[in-house]
């Protein structure tokens, strides 16, 4: 259960995000909602522990996760949160496999090969895991992107804009896979666009911007 | 996954900047590997063959080559003196021990003397199981590489040819007998032939008439480019007392004589007196300042790697900012993102420095096998000095440091901004 309180964000002080205050409940699918430029980002940033608030705090499973005085440790936030990257942010040296290894890496933990092919294979890109990201379609390369988000089994998988560049089979097939595969390992889902096509999907808003 | 296949990972992934920067880092440690080693071959081989000789009197002309002829056998000699004179200068008390040296002839490029025992004595040189040293003209003792190189064996003969390299005419008519064959003995004895001096004078007596013939008839003698350093020996053979040999070998009785001798010998007689030690020292420093000017340029060149291992990952980890901040992003701490940037460029340096090493050591060995068929300096490749050890921890420091700022720059990333960033 993630819940943020009265959460002031922004950069050098200059607040782009006014007392957002928001509850999900483990295993339920949120969207973020709100026109470009509003802070989704940056309120992403925030639930991962990358970007410290100016005030207000976030907890999760009911203890302290984040505040201004408390960031998480690296390690913490890469075994609970799993993010998927408005631009993929796959590495290029890296093929396929490895980049879903890097992560294992990351925390600490053996690379779990077996895991990985078999992630590779439930989201149907087992076929290129020798290939490296930049030879794979955009669809493919998406795959890939959710592939390395869940593969440490995080408590909440956040999404930014995950389906903005895709056309709209893809889109659906996209936000089947993340709901099914956020379901299935009971995490919780958290999504920032502004595409419409993804509204249909989750029952729980979080309007930005006009809202406040 | 772990850091070094990370670091190899992106190594692979833009290769070109990499290889130039170990091919730069290479040339360096291959230049001061190889000055390294063959400095300090030459150095023992100087200091290994001059035990113990204090002074070399020969015949006027340069003391650099009057020492290079007689005490290491590398290049021609400067002439002859009459052996009278020289037996008169043994008799100076401050003199304790005088071997003389002839030279001459070769055989398959490998110098036959004529010398006394104390040659032997002088680096002392132990026979071959079997063996004797000569005890008439024409008995020869073979030094360790010649037997090994030529085949010779105790009981064998060969016919020199005149001059101190291969191909002067031939002394068909004067056999000699090997009757002794010396022990690996790491001097100057190893790569010659020793006789008695008046084998040298033997030959050399009957040659002289044949000479006079040959040159009378217009033959090519004259054309020997040893012709004004080897001859002068025998040109008086026929009377015993004017007989000449090439040098004279001296070690003195007391220190005092190093004050008095050399100069006396150089100002009151025909004779020249060279210091070795003084000698090799005046050579090395010609060499010296030569060795000294690549050191420099060497170790620029290792800098100089240095620098571009440092500009290499500067603008790589420009470039892979994003790979960083999504690492980061995936739970790794920075201090993993900066032993993944130290590893990479103490990769870089340990490639550069094995590739180096080996080159170094190579061009050693090449070095070494052309001077083997010259038959002169024994150098080779296969050999380690401590020093290198020094190199080594001097290449990997350059490549530490080479790696702690862009290691820096990684550290203090800030991981949301470059992810928010990417176009």
């Amino acid at each position: 259960m993630l819940e943020a309180n009265q959460l002031v964000l922004g950069y050098k002080n200059k607040p782009v995000i006014d007392e957002l205050s928001f509850k999900v409940s483990k295993g339920e699918n949120c969207l973020l909602l709100g026109p470009s430029g509003v802070g989704k980002t940056t309120v992403l940033h925030a639930l991962a522990g990358l970007l410290a608030p100016i005030s207000g705090e976030i907890l999760l499973n009911e203890r302290l996760f984040i505040s201004n005085i408390h960031q998480p440790d690296d390690t913490f936030r890469g075994r609970h949160i799993g993010i998927i990257f408005q631009t993929l942010h796959l590495v290029q040296a890296l093929t396929v496999l490895e980049n879903l290894l890097l992560a294992q890496f990351a925390i600490g933990e053996p690379p779990d090969r077996n895991r990985a092919v078999m992630l590779l294979e439930q989201l149907g890109v087992d076929d290129c895991s020798d290939k490296k990201p930049y030879t794979l379609s955009q669809g493919q390369q998406q795959r890939l992107a959710i592939a390395r988000a869940i593969i440490n089994k995080p408590d909440i998988i956040i999404g930014d804009e995950p389906t903005s560049a895709l056309d709209d089979k893809s889109c659906a097939s996209v936000m089947k896979l993340l709901i099914d595969v956020s379901s299935a390992m009971q995490a919780s889902l958290i999504i920032a666009t502004h595409d419409k096509r993804v509204k249909d999907h989750f029952s729980h808003h979080i309007m930005l911007g006009d809202q406040a | 996954m772990n850091l070094s296949k990370l670091s190899f990972a992106y190594f692979c992934h833009k290769p070109l900047n990499s290889v130039l920067t170990i091919a730069t880092l290479a040339l360096g440690v291959a230049m001061v590997v190889f000055l390294l080693l063959v400095n300090i071959q030459l150095q023992h081989e100087f200091k290994r063959n001059l035990g113990g000789i204090d002074l070399v009197v020969g015949s006027k002309g340069s003391p650099i080559q009057l020492i290079m002829s007689t005490v290491f056998h590398l290049d021609t000699p400067t002439g002859s003196i009459p052996l009278a004179e020289a037996d008169a200068l043994r008799k100076d008390p401050l003199i304790s021990r005088a071997i003389p040296l002839a030279l001459g002839d070769n055989y398959k490029s490998y110098r036959i003397v004529g010398s006394t025992q104390d040659y032997l004595d002088l680096y002392k040189g132990r026979l071959v199981k079997g063996g004797r040293i000569w005890n008439k003209p024409m008995e020869v003792v073979l030094g360790f590489d010649v037997a090994v190189k030529t085949g010779l064996k105790l009981g064998g003969v060969f016919t020199g040819s005149h001059g101190v390299v291969s191909g002067g005419a031939a002394h068909d008519d004067h056999p000699y007998h090997v009757v002794g064959i010396l022990q690996k003995n790491d001097s100057v004895l190893d790569r010659l032939i020793i006789t008695a001096l008046d084998s040298v004078w033997h030959v050399h007596g009957h040659h002289h008439e044949e000479h006079n013939k040959q040159t009378q008839t217009g033959h090519a003698e004259d054309n020997d480019e040893h012709h004004h350093d080897d001859h002068a020996e025998y040109h008086h053979h026929s009377q015993k007392e004017e007989r000449a040999i090439t040098a004279m070998l001296i070690t003195y009785s007391s220190p005092i004589a190093a004050l008095s001798l050399p100069q006396q010998i150089n100002s009151m007689t025909s004779l020249q007196a060279a210091s070795p030690a003084v000698q090799v020292a005046r050579l090395n420093s010609f060499l010296g300042s030569g060795v000294e000017l690549f050191q420099v340029v060497a170790w620029f060149l290792i800098i100089l790697a240095g620098f571009g291992i440092f500009s290499g990952l500067y603008s790589a980890m420009d470039e892979r900012k994003y790979d960083m901040a999504l690492i980061r992003s995936l739970g790794a701490s920075p201090s993993i993102l900066v032993r993944l940037v130290l590893c990479e460029s103490l990769f870089l340096s340990v490639l550069g420095l094995t590739v180096g090493l080996v080159l170094g050591h190579g061009a050693v060995e090449v070095l070494g096998m052309t001077l083997a068929q010259s038959k002169h300096l024994v150098i080779t490749g296969f050999t380690f000095s401590l020093m290198e050890l020094w190199i080594v921890v001097a290449t990997m420091v350059i490549g530490f440091f080479a790696g702690i700022l862009p290691a820096l720059r990684i550290y203090r990333l800030e991981v949301f901004k470059v992810l928010a960033k990417r176009p």
